[in-house]
Protein backbone atom coordinates (compact mmCIF):
# COMPACT_ATOMS: atom_id res chain seq x y z
CA UNK A 1 0.00 0.00 0.00
CA UNK A 2 2.64 2.14 1.22
CA UNK A 3 4.93 1.48 -2.04
CA UNK A 4 1.41 1.86 -4.52
CA UNK A 5 1.23 5.93 -2.72
CA UNK A 6 4.99 6.36 -3.31
CA UNK A 7 4.98 5.65 -6.74
CA UNK A 8 1.71 7.96 -7.43
CA UNK A 9 4.02 10.94 -5.60
CA UNK A 10 5.53 11.65 -9.13
CA UNK A 11 2.34 12.27 -10.63
CA UNK A 12 0.61 13.92 -8.15
CA UNK A 13 3.39 16.44 -8.28
CA UNK A 14 3.11 16.67 -12.27
CA UNK A 15 -0.54 17.36 -11.78
CA UNK A 16 -0.39 20.15 -8.85
CA UNK A 17 2.17 21.63 -11.27
CA UNK A 18 -0.02 21.55 -14.74
CA UNK A 19 -2.82 23.20 -12.24
CA UNK A 20 -0.18 25.19 -10.98
CA UNK A 21 0.30 26.55 -15.00
CA UNK A 22 -3.18 26.73 -15.62
CA UNK A 23 -4.05 28.98 -12.57
CA UNK A 24 -1.32 30.85 -13.28
CA UNK A 25 -2.17 31.51 -16.52
CA UNK A 26 -5.32 32.24 -16.15
CA UNK A 27 -5.46 35.01 -13.11
CA UNK A 28 -2.22 36.46 -16.18
CA UNK A 29 -4.97 36.38 -18.46
CA UNK A 30 -7.41 38.47 -16.42
CA UNK A 31 -4.49 41.01 -15.67
CA UNK A 32 -3.83 41.24 -18.91
CA UNK A 33 -7.48 42.29 -19.84
CA UNK A 34 -7.69 44.80 -17.67
CA UNK A 35 -4.07 45.55 -18.02
CA UNK A 36 -5.57 45.95 -21.93
CA UNK A 37 -8.17 48.07 -21.21
CA UNK A 38 -6.50 50.42 -18.94
CA UNK A 39 -3.82 51.08 -22.11
CA UNK A 40 -6.54 52.07 -24.17
CA UNK A 41 -8.58 53.63 -22.31
CA UNK A 42 -5.52 56.02 -22.11
CA UNK A 43 -5.32 55.42 -25.82
CA UNK A 44 -9.07 56.26 -26.29
CA UNK A 45 -9.17 59.45 -24.44
CA UNK A 46 -6.27 60.55 -26.30
CA UNK A 47 -7.18 60.34 -29.47
CA UNK A 48 -11.03 62.03 -28.44
CA UNK A 49 -9.79 64.91 -26.91
CA UNK A 50 -7.30 65.39 -29.99
CA UNK A 51 -9.34 64.34 -32.92
CA UNK A 52 -12.99 64.97 -32.14
CA UNK A 53 -12.88 68.17 -30.32
CA UNK A 54 -11.98 70.85 -32.39
CA UNK A 55 -12.18 74.84 -32.12
CA UNK A 56 -14.02 76.78 -35.12
CA UNK A 57 -12.68 80.70 -34.72
CA UNK A 58 -15.20 82.16 -36.94
CA UNK A 59 -13.48 85.67 -39.27
CA UNK A 60 -15.68 88.42 -40.35
CA UNK A 61 -16.55 89.10 -43.76
CA UNK A 62 -14.33 92.00 -43.93
CA UNK A 63 -11.04 90.20 -42.47
CA UNK A 64 -8.40 91.18 -44.77
CA UNK A 65 -5.78 88.10 -45.98
CA UNK A 66 -3.33 90.00 -43.93
CA UNK A 67 -5.22 89.49 -40.72
CA UNK A 68 -5.97 86.23 -41.39
CA UNK A 69 -2.62 85.15 -42.05
CA UNK A 70 -1.59 87.22 -38.93
CA UNK A 71 -4.15 85.53 -36.60
CA UNK A 72 -3.35 81.81 -38.13
CA UNK A 73 0.78 82.87 -37.65
CA UNK A 74 -0.21 83.73 -33.62
CA UNK A 75 -1.72 80.33 -33.46
CA UNK A 76 1.13 78.23 -35.01
CA UNK A 77 3.36 80.01 -31.59
CA UNK A 78 0.74 78.76 -29.37
CA UNK A 79 2.06 75.33 -27.45
CA UNK A 80 -1.42 73.95 -26.90
CA UNK A 81 -2.38 73.45 -31.07
CA UNK A 82 -2.19 69.75 -32.68
CA UNK A 83 -3.34 70.86 -35.75
CA UNK A 84 -4.74 73.80 -37.45
CA UNK A 85 -6.54 73.82 -40.85
CA UNK A 86 -7.80 77.15 -42.59
CA UNK A 87 -11.48 76.72 -44.42
CA UNK A 88 -12.61 79.25 -47.13
CA UNK A 89 -16.01 79.90 -47.72
CA UNK A 90 -16.17 77.35 -50.72
CA UNK A 91 -14.56 75.05 -48.30
CA UNK A 92 -17.05 75.76 -45.66
CA UNK A 93 -20.40 75.40 -47.61
CA UNK A 94 -18.79 72.29 -49.23
CA UNK A 95 -18.87 71.09 -45.63
CA UNK A 96 -22.34 72.45 -45.36
CA UNK A 97 -23.40 70.25 -48.16
CA UNK A 98 -21.38 66.76 -47.24
CA UNK A 99 -23.32 66.88 -43.52
CA UNK A 100 -26.76 66.64 -46.13
CA UNK A 101 -27.86 70.30 -45.18
CA UNK A 102 -29.64 72.10 -48.27
CA UNK A 103 -28.08 74.33 -50.60
CA UNK A 104 -29.03 77.71 -50.09
CA UNK A 105 -27.60 78.97 -53.26
CA UNK A 106 -30.77 79.32 -55.50
CA UNK A 107 -32.69 81.07 -52.56
CA UNK A 108 -29.70 83.70 -51.55
CA UNK A 109 -27.54 83.53 -54.14
CA UNK A 110 -24.92 84.35 -52.02
CA UNK A 111 -22.38 82.11 -49.88
CA UNK A 112 -22.79 83.10 -46.22
CA UNK A 113 -21.28 80.75 -44.38
CA UNK A 114 -17.85 82.23 -42.78
CA UNK A 115 -14.74 81.82 -43.17
CA UNK A 116 -12.95 79.99 -39.97
CA UNK A 117 -9.87 78.50 -38.69
CA UNK A 118 -10.41 75.63 -36.91
CA UNK A 119 -7.96 73.99 -34.48
CA UNK A 120 -7.53 70.63 -32.16
CA UNK A 121 -5.91 71.18 -29.30
CA UNK A 122 -2.93 68.38 -27.40
CA UNK A 123 -4.94 66.13 -24.80
CA UNK A 124 -3.44 68.22 -21.50
CA UNK A 125 -5.04 71.37 -22.68
CA UNK A 126 -8.46 69.99 -23.06
CA UNK A 127 -10.10 70.69 -20.50
CA UNK A 128 -13.22 73.48 -19.39
CA UNK A 129 -10.78 76.07 -17.68
CA UNK A 130 -7.96 75.72 -20.92
CA UNK A 131 -10.69 75.90 -23.58
CA UNK A 132 -12.42 78.99 -21.62
CA UNK A 133 -9.26 80.79 -21.62
CA UNK A 134 -8.66 80.14 -25.23
CA UNK A 135 -11.87 81.02 -26.12
CA UNK A 136 -11.65 84.11 -24.61
CA UNK A 137 -7.93 84.55 -26.32
CA UNK A 138 -9.38 84.76 -29.73
CA UNK A 139 -12.72 86.41 -29.20
CA UNK A 140 -10.92 89.60 -27.85
CA UNK A 141 -9.64 89.73 -31.28
CA UNK A 142 -11.33 92.06 -33.50
CA UNK A 143 -11.50 90.50 -36.79
CA UNK A 144 -13.13 86.97 -34.86
CA UNK A 145 -16.95 87.62 -34.66
CA UNK A 146 -17.47 83.86 -32.50
CA UNK A 147 -15.55 80.97 -31.05
CA UNK A 148 -17.37 77.59 -30.28
CA UNK A 149 -15.86 74.29 -29.06
CA UNK A 150 -18.35 71.25 -28.13
CA UNK A 151 -18.79 72.37 -24.07
CA UNK A 152 -21.16 69.46 -23.63
CA UNK A 153 -18.07 67.13 -24.74
CA UNK A 154 -15.74 68.38 -22.71
CA UNK A 155 -18.03 68.26 -19.61
CA UNK A 156 -18.30 64.45 -20.49
CA UNK A 157 -15.00 64.29 -20.14
CA UNK A 158 -14.86 64.48 -16.69
CA UNK A 159 -16.85 61.58 -16.43
CA UNK A 160 -13.74 59.60 -18.35
CA UNK A 161 -11.73 60.89 -15.38
CA UNK A 162 -13.70 59.09 -13.08
CA UNK A 163 -13.80 55.49 -15.17
CA UNK A 164 -9.96 56.09 -15.85
CA UNK A 165 -9.80 56.52 -12.23
CA UNK A 166 -12.03 53.17 -11.56
CA UNK A 167 -10.63 51.21 -13.96
CA UNK A 168 -7.03 52.00 -12.12
CA UNK A 169 -8.57 51.04 -8.87
CA UNK A 170 -10.10 47.82 -10.51
CA UNK A 171 -6.55 46.95 -11.97
CA UNK A 172 -4.58 47.30 -8.52
CA UNK A 173 -7.12 45.26 -6.73
CA UNK A 174 -6.45 42.56 -10.05
CA UNK A 175 -2.99 42.96 -9.45
CA UNK A 176 -3.00 41.89 -5.84
CA UNK A 177 -5.50 39.17 -6.44
CA UNK A 178 -3.04 38.01 -8.74
CA UNK A 179 0.00 37.82 -6.58
CA UNK A 180 -2.18 36.17 -3.68
CA UNK A 181 -4.02 33.84 -6.17
CA UNK A 182 -0.39 32.90 -7.84
CA UNK A 183 1.25 32.93 -4.60
CA UNK A 184 -1.46 30.24 -2.76
CA UNK A 185 -1.88 27.87 -6.62
CA UNK A 186 2.89 27.81 -6.37
CA UNK A 187 2.08 26.92 -2.23
CA UNK A 188 -0.06 24.22 -3.37
CA UNK A 189 2.12 22.70 -5.84
CA UNK A 190 4.94 22.80 -3.52
CA UNK A 191 2.75 21.11 -0.58
CA UNK A 192 2.82 17.82 -2.44
CA UNK A 193 7.13 18.39 -2.39
CA UNK A 194 7.47 18.99 1.22
CA UNK A 195 8.73 15.28 2.51
CA UNK A 196 10.83 15.63 -0.46
CA UNK A 197 12.69 18.48 0.35
CA UNK A 198 12.63 17.63 4.19
CA UNK A 199 14.36 14.63 2.77
CA UNK A 200 17.08 16.43 0.85
CA UNK A 201 17.76 18.28 4.01
CA UNK A 202 18.01 15.46 6.10
CA UNK A 203 20.84 13.70 4.03
CA UNK A 204 23.07 17.08 4.27
CA UNK A 205 21.77 19.26 1.28
CA UNK A 206 22.35 23.33 1.94
CA UNK A 207 19.19 25.11 1.22
CA UNK A 208 20.78 26.82 -1.90
CA UNK A 209 21.38 23.31 -3.01
CA UNK A 210 17.88 22.20 -2.10
CA UNK A 211 15.89 25.76 -3.63
CA UNK A 212 18.16 25.57 -6.83
CA UNK A 213 16.12 22.81 -8.91
CA UNK A 214 12.69 23.93 -7.72
CA UNK A 215 13.65 27.68 -8.14
CA UNK A 216 14.46 26.41 -11.65
CA UNK A 217 11.19 24.67 -12.32
CA UNK A 218 9.36 27.96 -10.91
CA UNK A 219 10.87 30.02 -13.22
CA UNK A 220 10.17 27.57 -16.09
CA UNK A 221 6.27 27.33 -14.51
CA UNK A 222 5.87 31.03 -14.68
CA UNK A 223 7.39 31.51 -18.04
CA UNK A 224 5.01 29.16 -19.40
CA UNK A 225 2.14 30.10 -17.89
CA UNK A 226 2.86 33.74 -19.30
CA UNK A 227 3.46 32.49 -22.62
CA UNK A 228 0.13 30.72 -22.50
CA UNK A 229 -1.50 34.14 -20.70
CA UNK A 230 -0.01 36.06 -24.02
CA UNK A 231 -0.69 34.07 -26.86
CA UNK A 232 -4.11 33.57 -26.02
CA UNK A 233 -4.56 37.27 -25.10
CA UNK A 234 -3.49 38.31 -28.53
CA UNK A 235 -5.50 35.32 -30.13
CA UNK A 236 -8.36 37.05 -28.45
CA UNK A 237 -7.27 40.98 -29.73
CA UNK A 238 -7.25 39.80 -32.84
CA UNK A 239 -10.72 37.99 -33.13
CA UNK A 240 -11.81 41.09 -31.63
CA UNK A 241 -10.26 43.70 -34.09
CA UNK A 242 -11.49 41.83 -36.95
CA UNK A 243 -15.02 41.91 -35.18
CA UNK A 244 -14.55 45.84 -34.05
CA UNK A 245 -12.15 47.41 -36.68
CA UNK A 246 -11.98 50.97 -34.89
CA UNK A 247 -10.08 49.10 -32.39
CA UNK A 248 -7.02 48.88 -34.87
CA UNK A 249 -7.38 52.94 -34.81
CA UNK A 250 -6.95 53.33 -30.47
CA UNK A 251 -4.53 50.29 -30.34
CA UNK A 252 -1.28 50.89 -28.84
CA UNK A 253 1.40 48.40 -30.23
CA UNK A 254 4.21 49.11 -28.24
CA UNK A 255 1.94 48.93 -25.01
CA UNK A 256 0.49 45.85 -25.60
CA UNK A 257 4.12 44.31 -26.62
CA UNK A 258 5.45 46.11 -22.74
CA UNK A 259 2.31 44.83 -21.33
CA UNK A 260 2.81 41.35 -22.48
CA UNK A 261 6.88 41.76 -21.39
CA UNK A 262 5.26 42.91 -17.60
CA UNK A 263 2.81 39.81 -17.49
CA UNK A 264 5.96 37.58 -18.77
CA UNK A 265 8.12 39.28 -15.50
CA UNK A 266 5.20 39.13 -12.91
CA UNK A 267 4.50 35.29 -14.02
CA UNK A 268 8.29 34.20 -13.38
CA UNK A 269 8.95 36.93 -10.35
CA UNK A 270 5.46 35.76 -8.46
CA UNK A 271 6.16 32.04 -9.21
CA UNK A 272 9.61 32.46 -7.98
CA UNK A 273 9.47 34.18 -4.94
CA UNK A 274 6.29 32.43 -4.01
CA UNK A 275 8.23 28.63 -4.32
CA UNK A 276 11.18 29.78 -2.30
CA UNK A 277 9.50 31.18 0.41
CA UNK A 278 7.55 27.60 0.19
CA UNK A 279 11.02 26.22 0.01
CA UNK A 280 12.74 27.78 2.88
CA UNK A 281 9.34 27.23 4.73
CA UNK A 282 9.79 23.43 4.59
CA UNK A 283 13.08 23.94 5.65
CA UNK A 284 12.34 25.59 8.42
CA UNK A 285 9.50 23.00 9.73
CA UNK A 286 10.05 20.26 12.30
CA UNK A 287 9.81 16.84 10.37
CA UNK A 288 6.54 16.22 12.78
CA UNK A 289 5.52 19.55 11.73
CA UNK A 290 4.68 18.31 7.91
CA UNK A 291 2.26 15.54 8.80
CA UNK B 1 40.87 6.82 26.05
CA UNK B 2 38.04 6.31 24.17
CA UNK B 3 36.86 9.23 21.73
CA UNK B 4 33.48 9.96 22.54
CA UNK B 5 31.03 10.58 19.25
CA UNK B 6 27.93 11.57 21.72
CA UNK B 7 27.90 13.72 24.74
CA UNK B 8 25.44 15.03 26.65
CA UNK B 9 25.67 16.95 29.28
CA UNK B 10 22.74 17.58 31.87
CA UNK B 11 20.27 18.01 28.52
CA UNK B 12 16.51 18.92 28.99
CA UNK B 13 14.85 17.50 25.77
CA UNK B 14 11.55 19.24 24.30
CA UNK B 15 9.20 17.97 22.08
CA UNK B 16 7.48 21.51 21.22
CA UNK B 17 7.00 22.89 25.17
CA UNK B 18 6.92 19.84 26.41
CA UNK B 19 9.44 18.26 28.53
CA UNK B 20 9.85 14.68 27.18
CA UNK B 21 13.44 14.08 28.91
CA UNK B 22 14.88 15.36 31.67
CA UNK B 23 18.58 15.67 33.45
CA UNK B 24 20.34 13.29 30.52
CA UNK B 25 23.51 12.35 31.14
CA UNK B 26 24.85 10.16 28.52
CA UNK B 27 28.54 9.15 26.24
CA UNK B 28 28.40 7.38 23.59
CA UNK B 29 32.27 6.07 22.10
CA UNK B 30 33.48 5.46 18.80
CA UNK B 31 32.30 2.61 17.41
CA UNK B 32 29.80 1.19 20.05
CA UNK B 33 26.57 -0.35 19.01
CA UNK B 34 23.45 1.12 21.77
CA UNK B 35 20.18 0.11 21.42
CA UNK B 36 17.49 2.68 22.31
CA UNK B 37 14.45 1.61 23.86
CA UNK B 38 11.30 2.39 25.91
CA UNK B 39 7.42 2.82 25.02
CA UNK B 40 6.23 5.08 22.03
CA UNK B 41 5.75 8.52 23.60
CA UNK B 42 8.78 7.72 25.92
CA UNK B 43 11.11 10.33 23.68
CA UNK B 44 12.99 8.08 21.53
CA UNK B 45 12.36 9.92 18.65
CA UNK B 46 12.72 12.88 20.08
CA UNK B 47 16.13 12.08 21.38
CA UNK B 48 17.39 10.89 17.86
CA UNK B 49 15.80 14.24 16.67
CA UNK B 50 17.92 15.96 19.30
CA UNK B 51 21.06 14.66 17.77
CA UNK B 52 20.54 15.10 14.20
CA UNK B 53 19.43 18.63 14.74
CA UNK B 54 15.23 18.56 14.11
CA UNK B 55 14.65 19.60 17.83
CA UNK B 56 17.08 22.67 18.77
CA UNK B 57 19.03 21.92 22.45
CA UNK B 58 17.27 24.71 24.99
CA UNK B 59 19.03 23.12 27.81
CA UNK B 60 22.16 21.33 28.66
CA UNK B 61 25.32 20.99 26.55
CA UNK B 62 25.44 18.59 23.72
CA UNK B 63 28.06 17.56 21.30
CA UNK B 64 27.71 14.89 17.91
CA UNK B 65 30.54 14.25 15.93
CA UNK B 66 32.20 17.39 16.88
CA UNK B 67 29.10 19.86 16.57
CA UNK B 68 28.24 21.67 19.39
CA UNK B 69 24.49 21.22 19.18
CA UNK B 70 23.68 24.42 20.80
CA UNK B 71 24.93 26.52 18.13
CA UNK B 72 23.29 24.26 14.90
CA UNK B 73 20.79 26.23 13.40
CA UNK B 74 18.50 25.09 10.22
CA UNK B 75 20.83 26.97 8.42
CA UNK B 76 23.50 24.94 9.63
CA UNK B 77 22.37 21.48 10.46
CA UNK B 78 23.25 20.15 6.71
CA UNK B 79 26.92 20.07 7.72
CA UNK B 80 26.17 18.49 11.41
CA UNK B 81 24.09 15.88 8.80
CA UNK B 82 26.97 15.27 6.94
CA UNK B 83 29.08 13.79 9.81
CA UNK B 84 26.42 11.61 10.48
CA UNK B 85 23.96 8.52 8.78
CA UNK B 86 19.99 8.83 9.59
CA UNK B 87 18.52 5.77 8.68
CA UNK B 88 14.46 5.76 8.82
CA UNK B 89 11.76 3.43 9.54
CA UNK B 90 9.79 4.49 6.77
CA UNK B 91 13.23 4.70 4.30
CA UNK B 92 12.63 8.51 3.21
CA UNK B 93 14.25 7.73 -0.20
CA UNK B 94 13.76 10.28 -2.98
CA UNK B 95 10.90 8.73 -4.68
CA UNK B 96 11.15 10.78 -8.05
CA UNK B 97 14.67 9.24 -8.72
CA UNK B 98 15.78 5.78 -9.21
CA UNK B 99 18.54 4.02 -6.37
CA UNK B 100 21.35 4.99 -8.75
CA UNK B 101 20.44 8.96 -8.93
CA UNK B 102 19.66 9.21 -5.09
CA UNK B 103 23.21 8.33 -3.94
CA UNK B 104 24.30 10.33 -6.10
CA UNK B 105 22.11 13.79 -5.01
CA UNK B 106 23.91 12.86 -1.66
CA UNK B 107 26.91 13.01 -2.81
CA UNK B 108 26.78 16.09 -4.95
CA UNK B 109 24.40 17.57 -1.69
CA UNK B 110 27.25 17.52 0.06
CA UNK B 111 30.06 19.02 -2.17
CA UNK B 112 31.37 15.85 -4.30
CA UNK B 113 32.36 16.95 -7.57
CA UNK B 114 34.38 14.00 -9.58
CA UNK B 115 32.26 11.94 -11.33
CA UNK B 116 34.73 9.30 -11.24
CA UNK B 117 35.13 9.29 -7.61
CA UNK B 118 30.88 9.03 -7.09
CA UNK B 119 30.06 6.45 -9.08
CA UNK B 120 33.13 4.48 -7.44
CA UNK B 121 31.34 5.28 -3.96
CA UNK B 122 28.12 4.28 -5.48
CA UNK B 123 29.24 1.31 -6.43
CA UNK B 124 31.23 0.42 -3.71
CA UNK B 125 28.03 1.05 -0.77
CA UNK B 126 25.79 -0.50 -2.75
CA UNK B 127 28.01 -3.41 -3.43
CA UNK B 128 28.85 -3.22 0.72
CA UNK B 129 24.41 -3.62 1.20
CA UNK B 130 24.06 -6.18 -1.11
CA UNK B 131 22.16 -4.77 -4.08
CA UNK B 132 24.95 -4.16 -6.85
CA UNK B 133 22.78 -4.50 -9.36
CA UNK B 134 19.49 -2.48 -8.32
CA UNK B 135 20.89 1.28 -8.81
CA UNK B 136 19.02 1.45 -11.70
CA UNK B 137 15.49 0.97 -9.77
CA UNK B 138 12.70 3.51 -8.32
CA UNK B 139 12.31 3.52 -4.60
CA UNK B 140 9.12 1.97 -5.13
CA UNK B 141 10.05 -0.92 -7.54
CA UNK B 142 11.86 -2.36 -4.15
CA UNK B 143 10.94 -4.48 -1.13
CA UNK B 144 10.57 -2.98 2.33
CA UNK B 145 14.08 -5.02 3.08
CA UNK B 146 15.71 -3.27 -0.15
CA UNK B 147 14.61 -0.07 0.39
CA UNK B 148 15.66 -0.19 4.04
CA UNK B 149 19.10 -1.47 2.63
CA UNK B 150 19.57 1.57 0.03
CA UNK B 151 18.64 3.79 3.45
CA UNK B 152 22.12 2.37 4.74
CA UNK B 153 23.57 2.77 1.69
CA UNK B 154 22.36 6.68 1.69
CA UNK B 155 23.70 6.67 5.35
CA UNK B 156 27.22 4.98 4.56
CA UNK B 157 28.32 7.82 1.75
CA UNK B 158 30.10 10.02 3.38
CA UNK B 159 31.35 7.46 5.92
CA UNK B 160 29.55 8.78 9.06
CA UNK B 161 31.03 8.84 12.64
CA UNK B 162 27.60 8.17 13.90
CA UNK B 163 24.86 6.80 12.52
CA UNK B 164 21.08 6.95 14.06
CA UNK B 165 18.59 4.19 13.11
CA UNK B 166 14.85 5.04 14.19
CA UNK B 167 13.33 1.78 14.37
CA UNK B 168 15.20 0.44 10.68
CA UNK B 169 13.74 -2.77 11.56
CA UNK B 170 9.93 -1.38 12.02
CA UNK B 171 8.70 -2.23 8.89
CA UNK B 172 10.00 -5.32 8.39
CA UNK B 173 9.43 -9.23 8.12
CA UNK B 174 11.68 -11.38 10.91
CA UNK B 175 13.86 -12.50 8.22
CA UNK B 176 14.96 -9.43 6.86
CA UNK B 177 15.27 -7.56 10.24
CA UNK B 178 17.79 -10.26 10.91
CA UNK B 179 19.68 -9.86 7.58
CA UNK B 180 19.17 -5.67 8.32
CA UNK B 181 21.10 -6.19 11.63
CA UNK B 182 23.80 -8.60 10.55
CA UNK B 183 24.45 -5.51 8.23
CA UNK B 184 24.74 -2.92 10.82
CA UNK B 185 26.65 -4.90 12.73
CA UNK B 186 28.85 -5.84 10.61
CA UNK B 187 29.15 -1.76 9.54
CA UNK B 188 29.55 -0.68 13.15
CA UNK B 189 32.67 -3.60 13.35
CA UNK B 190 34.30 -3.18 9.70
CA UNK B 191 34.52 0.73 9.88
CA UNK B 192 34.38 1.50 14.05
CA UNK B 193 30.96 3.11 13.23
CA UNK B 194 28.94 4.04 15.82
CA UNK B 195 25.08 3.24 15.84
CA UNK B 196 22.19 4.48 17.77
CA UNK B 197 19.82 2.45 16.79
CA UNK B 198 15.89 3.05 18.43
CA UNK B 199 13.67 -0.01 18.25
CA UNK B 200 10.73 -2.28 19.86
CA UNK B 201 11.92 -5.39 18.66
CA UNK B 202 13.28 -7.52 21.61
CA UNK B 203 14.04 -10.51 19.37
CA UNK B 204 16.60 -8.24 17.95
CA UNK B 205 18.37 -7.38 20.91
CA UNK B 206 18.37 -10.86 22.32
CA UNK B 207 19.95 -12.12 19.37
CA UNK B 208 22.17 -9.41 19.00
CA UNK B 209 23.18 -7.80 22.82
CA UNK B 210 24.45 -4.57 23.17
CA UNK B 211 24.60 -1.53 25.52
CA UNK B 212 20.80 -0.57 25.92
CA UNK B 213 19.41 2.96 26.79
CA UNK B 214 15.93 2.32 28.24
CA UNK B 215 13.48 5.48 28.28
CA UNK B 216 10.75 5.74 30.72
CA UNK B 217 9.00 8.41 32.89
CA UNK B 218 11.37 11.43 31.48
CA UNK B 219 14.38 9.81 32.28
CA UNK B 220 16.95 7.56 30.14
CA UNK B 221 18.11 4.51 32.31
CA UNK B 222 21.62 3.34 30.58
CA UNK B 223 22.16 -0.30 30.70
CA UNK B 224 25.87 0.26 30.79
CA UNK B 225 25.51 1.99 34.36
CA UNK B 226 23.53 -1.07 35.67
CA UNK B 227 25.92 -3.43 37.89
CA UNK B 228 23.78 -6.19 39.54
CA UNK B 229 27.18 -7.17 41.97
CA UNK B 230 26.64 -3.61 43.48
CA UNK B 231 23.00 -4.15 44.57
Amino acid sequence: MEQAGKSSTTKRGRTSYTMSIIGVSLVLMLLGAIGWLGINYTSLLQYYKENKISVQVYLRETTSEADKDALINDLKTKPYVKKYSYIDKETAKKIWSDLGNKDFMPVLDTNILPRSVEFNLKSEYVDTDSLSKISAYFSENSIVTDVQYPKGLVGDLKLFRKIGLFLAGIAIFFLIAVIILIDNTTKLAMFSNRFLIKTMQMVGATRWFIAKPFDLRAIINGTISAVIAIIVGFLTLSWLKSVIPDLEAISNSTLTILLAVLLLIIGVAISLVSTHRSVIKYLKMKLDDLY
Amino acid sequence: MSEAVIKLENVNIYQGANLVLRDVNLQVNKGEFVYLVGKTGTGKSSLLKTLYGDLPLKEGTGHVAGFDLKTVTWKTVPFLRRTLGVVFQDFQLLTDRNVHENLKFVLKATGWTDNNLMEAKINDVLEKVGLKSKGFKRPFEMSGGEQQRIDIARALLNSPKLILADEPTGNLDPETSDEIMQLLISISKDYDTTIVMATHDYLVINKYPARILRTEGGKIYDSANYHPESV
